[in-house]
């Protein structure tokens, strides 16, 4: 522990023995957080009003990294909302009553909330479940899917089908 | 059948029982703390919650218990909100971060989720488990927002994941616990997935009228998402118009910071369609949610379901 944490601690132990959170300072008496200051933790800056980063205003580094990976996560977790969204049409599947879908960094994960079941599924499982959110029917869900996926190997469709299929069977997917 | 004198006479009931929990708290922190934890607004959560309670046939009683735990939720976010925001006003009246600063408000809230959590202990095993993880997606999509703040990257689906995190996560609980109360076959029409809807467009119902309610009728500062740089769905479907997004973008960086720039904002969101857009996008949720409540087991109530989101679209209060 640095010189300041250690006299921040010994500052907290002793206001919260004695019950005086006001510091003695060279002055008038100061709050604990800005004695703390003093003592080398520096009270974070108020952030300003407004939305930082618009009319060229500075991004605080640490947020704008975290911005970045926000980003990122938001894009991934959208289809969340697709699910109690999408209005049912003649030809189009829909995930089954109680059943959530969450895309995840390894593919996305089903849920059925009543069984508590959890179902985790690879990216080419998850781009099924995308496109069947977006309104594919088992028509064109092969061409959707080409429309967003390399098909590297060929068996795209075949995979696809095969997992369509065994989400039927579970009871995840239905007409 | 669940009229309107009933409604009323459940909300009356609902309103005592927020301020019975108001008077045992005050004996710990004063009346004046307690009485923003319990206080209510429209109570549409209540409303939401007693309808949709009638149509699956759940005891009256045991809607309203999920009707006061959704009011003490939501009151619960919107203390620490109006702390994120550094908001002066909630439905009128100062905020208590504005009164007595942000620590206070962030405790009050704290204590609001209690309450919301022993409301319901002992109503169905599975709806604390339930507000747990309800609360957790609220405030993910809460965080979610804050740090996209500025972000003019923000798509459609990315826009309604945010809302159905942080505004359909509470509805989502109402309708599941609902859902686990009803004694009759309802599972095609998916509670859950029902309250996530109508959370989403009682959401998007307030980002417009964020853009259109003078602060004396909405009760907060006009365009105040727009001045705290967050992009709602007029705002989305303006900048995803390439004849409206610069100088919507223009205006947007300046709300909150030059006056009359809020003004400015909701003239050209008008203008250029965006709030047609953002409306007609409503009317669509609004159908899809229908359709769910026509699968509900007692049809007379589900009507009233029905006509009650037609009044929340509609309303401009």
């Amino acid at each position: 522990m640095d010189e300041g944490l250690a006299g921040y601690g010994e500052l907290v132990r002793r206001a919260w023995r004695t019950g005086k959170f006001l510091v003695k300072g060279p002055g008038r008496p100061t709050s604990l957080l800005k004695a703390a200051g003093t003592l080398g933790l520096q009270p974070r800056p108020r952030a300003g009003r407004g939305a930082p980063g618009r009319g060229g205003e500075k991004v605080p580094e640490a947020r704008r990294s975290v911005r970045g990976e926000m980003e990122e996560i938001v894009k991934r977790e959208s289809a969340e909302a697709l699910g109690s969204l999408a209005v049912h049409q003649e030809g189009t599947m829909k995930l089954a009553p109680f059943v959530k879908f969450r895309e995840e960094k390894f593919g996305a994960v089903l849920f059925e909330t009543r069984s508590e079941k959890v179902f985790t599924l690879n990216k080419t499982g998850a781009a099924v479940v995308r496109a069947i959110l977006a309104g594919a029917g088992e028509a064109d869900l092969v061409a959707r899917l080409r429309e967003r996926c390399e098909d590297k190997t060929g068996k795209l469709e075949a995979e696809a089908l095969s997992f369509l299929k065994q989400l039927k069977k579970k009871g995840l997917v239905t007409e | 059948m669940l009229t309107k004198t009933r409604v009323e006479e459940s909300l009356e009931r609902i309103r005592a029982g927020m301020e019975a929990r108001s008077r045992r708290i005050a004996g710990r922190v004063g009346e004046q703390l307690a009485a923003y934890v319990s206080r209510p607004g429209k109570m549409l959560r209540s409303r939401f919650a007693l309808h949709l309670g009638a149509g699956l046939g759940v005891e009256l009683s045991k809607a309203e218990t999920v009707a006061r735990a959704m009011e003490f939720g939501h009151n619960a976010s919107l203390l620490h909100d109006d702390c994120v925001d550094e908001a002066g006003l909630r439905r009128g009246l100062p905020t208590p971060n504005a009164v007595y600063g942000p620590s206070v408000a962030l405790l009050l809230g704290d204590i609001a989720f209690t309450q919301a959590l022993e409301e319901v202990l002992d109503l169905h095993p599975r709806a604390v488990e339930r507000m747990v993880c309800t609360t957790r997606e609220m405030a993910i999509g809460e965080l979610q927002e804050e740090f996209l703040r500025g972000s003019a990257d923000v798509s459609l689906e990315a826009y309604l994941g945010i809302v159905s995190r942080k505004t359909g996560a509470l509805f989502e609980w109402g309708a599941a616990v609902l859902s686990d109360l009803s004694p009759l076959e309802h599972a095609q029409a998916d509670p859950p997935k029902l309250g996530q809807a109508v959370g989403i467009v009682l959401q998007v119902v307030d980002d417009i009228h964020d853009f259109t309610l003078e602060g004396d009728i909405s009760g907060k500062e006009r365009a105040k998402d727009a001045a705290m740089g967050r992009l709602t769905l007029p705002g989305v479907y303006a900048v995803a118009d390439p004849a409206s997004r610069a100088p919507f973008l223009a205006i947007w960086g300046a709300a909150g910071k030059e006056p009359g720039a809020a003004d400015r904002l909701a003239e050209l969101v008008e203008r250029s369609g965006a709030l047609a857009k953002a409306r007609a996008k409503c009317r669509a949720i609004v159908r899809s949610i229908q359709a769910l409540a026509r699968r509900l087991p007692v049809q007379a109530e589900a009507r009233e379901l029905s006509s009650f989101l037609d009044v929340m679209l509609k309303r401009e209060f």
